[in-house]
């Protein structure tokens, strides 16, 4: 299944909603999508997963790559999304402590 | 006991199919799993998968990796067998606890976290020529009996994130030959009806290596 991505803005946050399913097939072209993002100095992302059918280690992978970059460059990360079957695999890896997850885009907005 | 069988390519995009697969097997074969149970089988199955992949590709190219889905009325059984060049699950790089922000530095090596973590049971077996990964998600109704009955309960999941492969090539075996082609060449699945759970096959190779 392919991964399709769409980036918005909303204030100076970059949007970035995925949908499809996230494994190590079509991670890197995600990892991709977010690099060039930063490099084109898109240091504030929101990545909405509402639309990911799955996810597994190397999708999280990613993301943690991103959370990094992001970082680095002095910005931030914020992810919508409340599929519990996602949401479960942030808890186990403990990535849910290092990047915050917002019920809607409205909340990862206003970080409320 | 019913058996579904299914060889793909070594190649990850192939990852979807077996999710597929699985899904529908169960689904349609029982046992009957909650959705969430189902879910967090195809992220281990995913998991495995994608290791075996990367393991048989490197030794052999695009050959076929086995998954057999072994579904009984409590429990459900994903067997995965790669011709790669073998893997000792207990010897894998230290990483820092999820809970570590030192964790972040590391975007690999949660795989096999995930994978026991999700499972209910996850076994390593070197079996001739390759590794056996066995992954079971039994019903709730099931675990529930298991615990019950346990004299000895299933040892807890490990701190999430502790651990990271080390290499696939830490236990290279010597002489090994290429596998013979693949009667089924390609993808191909069947379903049939075994009479005997536990019958002597490569797929039941004795466990060496347990999940921790």
């Amino acid at each position: 299944m392919e991964l399709r991505t769409e980036v918005s803005e909303i204030a100076d946050w970059s949007i970035v909603t995925i949908y499809g399913e996230l494994d190590v097939a079509t991670a890197p072209s995600l990892r991709e999508r977010l690099i060039a993002l930063v490099g084109e100095g898109s240091t504030k992302l929101i990545l909405d997963l509402e639309g990911v059918d799955f996810l597994d280690s190397t999708g999280l992978g990613t993301i943690i790559s991103a959370l990094k970059r992001v970082r680095t460059h002095g910005g931030d990360m914020r992810i919508v999304c409340t599929q519990p079957r996602i949401k479960r695999l942030f808890e186990i890896t403990g990535l849910d402590r290092a990047v915050p997850l917002m019920p809607t885009l409205d909340a990862a907005v206003t970080g409320g | 006991m019913v058996l579904v069988e299914l060889a793909i390519p070594a190649r990850s995009a192939y990852l979807s199919l077996v999710r597929l697969v699985v899904d529908a097997s169960v689904l349609a074969l029982g046992p009957r799993l909650g959705g969430a149970r189902l879910d967090d089988l195809k992220v281990a199955v995913t998991e495995a998968c994608s290791n075996a992949i990367d393991a048989h590709r490197a030794v052999w190219g695009d050959g076929p990796v086995r998954i057999r889905c072994d579904l009984r009325p409590e429990a459900a059984s994903v067997e995965i067998v790669d011709q790669g060049a073998g893997f000792d699950p207990d010897h894998l790089a230290t990483l820092p606890a999820a809970t570590d922000p030192r964790r972040l530095r590391h975007e690999s090596g949660l795989g096999i976290p995930l994978m026991r973590t999700l499972a209910d049971d996850v076994t390593f077996s070197p079996v001739p020529g390759g590794t056996l990964v066995r992954i079971t998600v039994q019903t709730d109704a099931a675990r529930r009996a298991s615990k019950d009955a346990a004299s000895a309960p299933r040892a807890e999941p490990p701190d999430q994130g502790e651990r990271a492969p080390a290499g696939r090539g830490a236990r290279k075996r010597r002489g090994q030959e290429p596998p013979a082609p693949d009667p089924l060449d390609g993808v191909a699945s069947r379903a049939g009806e075994a009479a005997d759970a536990r019958e002597p096959s490569p797929w039941n190779a004795a466990d060496v290596t347990r999940g921790a």
